[in-house]
């Protein structure tokens, strides 16, 4: 389940950064924020998800204990 | 997995409907729509690929290891570069004047107003000058007014009617007085560069108005005015009546241009024009350029000064009537000393008077003289037959031949043909009486001589009908 949590966490990252990135585009045609100020909450989403995936997969740092596991 | 994603179908789908949408319903502004609204494609992107993967982990299928590919993401980042430009230039109108200004003018609908009637007084003899405008204009002289009126329709092309409220509103028609001068103004540069603002004029100035008028497309329709005219314009037909002093034209593309009944000079220039037409003309005419269509000068009661697509052409006066049609060039009752240089037409001059000196690459030479008499004629002709019928009074001392081609002395005696070369080559000379100098030259073609019968002299004296002239719509010029 945490396995499958994580890649369901990597499978989902590239479909929410898109809907972000069009957001923030749509945000600068019809919003207040041009894009070039927006931009670096492309970023943060990244690092959200990254943490996320970190969140849901305990396991991998059960696995760090057996030898040749990742370190991360 | 990822084969399974109905992503690239659906993109496929999406074109194919795009593209149908602009057959089937072009007035729908596809890529105005596109520019705007693209982004939302990627969110619909993202929100399908999200529901994608939520299927598959409910599925309990395997998940793709990231749900979109790097090759998506290369086509993402086109996506934006491609739209963000368009965007840019959707909402800066950097395309007014380039290339898509018609593309995207000819989007939207035509919203048409009335335009409230301005005056303003402008004494007997005012200068009436109107500022560079897109649309037409018909100016009419009157006996009665001190006052110059201007009315007409403004249709806006735009995409919504507040769009088009709005530049309505910003191009108001000014008619401002300064001293003797009127300036009229439509102001249309005044709109969004990317709506087309164009205007349907109609002037009324006082009869001894003076006109100087600039257009940018569209057609100059003046008539009764004492004073001179003077126009340019980027594309216009220019059609003009009774005019009482000047007339000077200026285009770059031009459908038509006709003068009937100008008393003073003509000059006509138009680098890309098509017909021209000229009657009744007091003072000396000047036209040059290029004019490709149908050319028709007569009564020019002074020098006449033609230059046409590879055509030449001068003549003192021309009491009767010059054409130039296709590649014939047929003049009749012309006043010389008459000069004409072509590359390949067809020469048919009758009734000219004063000398003439013809210069021809290629075309049949048709020559009749006035019955008056005979003057100096020089004739070469590269290629081609030339025609010479000599009123049978006449006195001259004539001299034809040709390098390679047929003699006939059909005139007869005193005339002589000198046939060498097997009679491939020679000449036909002799004199009648002591008059001036006929020298008629071919390098390859027949030369006939011949007394003019009555068949010639009906054909002189039967001036060419004048010819049937289609109109053409002026609604439909084509935006260049």
């Amino acid at each position: 389940m945490n396995y499958q949590g994580a890649t369901l966490m990597q499978a989902v990252r590239g479909p929410i950064l898109l809907i972000t990135l069009g957001t923030l585009l749509a945000v600068d045609h019809f919003g207040p924020f041009p894009f070039w100020r927006t931009w670096p909450v492309l970023i943060i989403v990244f690092g959200l998800l990254k943490l996320l995936e970190r969140a849901v997969r305990p396991e991998v740092t059960q696995d760090a204990h057996y030898p040749g596991g990742g370190a991360s | 997995m990822r084969r399974g994603s109905v992503i690239g179908p659906l993109i496929l789908i999406a074109i194919g409907a795009l593209f149908l949408m602009r057959t089937l319903v072009p007035q729908i502004q596809i890529w105005d729509l596109l520019a705007t609204w693209w982004p939302f494609l990627l969110i619909g992107w993202g929100v399908l690929r999200l529901l994608e993967v939520a299927v598959q982990a409910a599925g309990g299928k395997p998940l793709t290891s990231n749900g979109i590919s790097g090759g998506e993401w290369v086509l993402i980042v086109f996506i934006c570069i491609i739209g963000s430009t368009a965007w840019a230039v959707h909402r800066h109108s950097w395309w007014s004047g380039g290339p898509w200004r018609g593309i995207v003018a000819d989007m939207g609908e035509n919203y048409e107003y009335t335009l409230q009637e301005t005056t303003a007084s402008a004494g007997k003899t005012p200068r009436v000058v109107i500022e560079a405008f897109r649309g037409n204009v018909r100016i009419t002289g009157s006996d009665d007014t001190a006052m110059v009126r201007v009315d007409g329709r403004k249709s806006v092309r735009s995409l919504s009617q507040k769009e088009a409220d709005d530049a309505n509103k910003q191009t108001p028609i000014e008619v401002l007085s300064n001293g003797g001068q009127i300036v009229v103004r439509t102001n249309q540069d005044k709109a969004n560069g990317r709506l087309r603002v164009s205007e349907d004029l109609e002037i009324v100035v006082p009869k001894g108005a003076t006109i100087e008028g600039h257009g940018l497309y569209g057609d100059f329709d003046i008539n009764g005015i004492n004073g001179s005219v003077d126009i340019t314009s980027d594309n216009a037909g220019v059609r003009l009546q009774n005019i009482g002093g000047d007339v000077r034209v200026q285009l770059d593309r031009s459908d038509i241009v006709r003068a009937v009944g100008v008393k003073g000079k003509a000059e006509l220039r138009a680098s890309r024009g098509d017909d021209l037409e000229l009657d009744d003309i007091g003072g000396a005419v000047t036209a040059t350029g290029t004019w490709s269509g149908e050319v028709d000068l007569r009564n020019l009661a002074q020098t006449v000064k033609f230059e046409g697509q590879n055509v030449e052409f001068d003549a003192v006066k021309i009491p009767g009537q010059v054409r130039l049609s296709g590649s014939d060039f047929t003049g009749n009752d012309v006043v010389g000393p008459v000069r004409v240089s072509a590359q390949a037409r067809d020469i048919q001059l009758t009734g000219f008077t004063q000398g003439l000196d013809l210069d021809v690459d290629r075309g049949d030479i048709e020559l009749r003289p006035a019955k008056t008499g005979v003057s100096k004629m020089e004739v070469r002709v590269r290629s081609g037959d030339v025609d010479l019928a000599l009123p049978p009074q006449a006195k001259f001392d004539l001299k034809a031949s040709t390098d390679r081609g047929e003699l006939r002395n059909e005139f007869g005696a005193p005339l002589e043909a000198h046939e060498t070369d097997n009679g491939n080559a020679g000449s036909i000379t002799g004199a009648v009486g002591n008059g001036p100098e006929v020298h008629i030259t071919t390098d390859r073609g027949t030369v006939t001589v011949r007394k003019a019968g009555p068949e010639d002299e009906k054909a002189a004296n039967e001036k060419p009908e004048k010819p049937e002239r289609a109109e053409k719509p002026e609604a439909q010029r084509v935006e260049n």
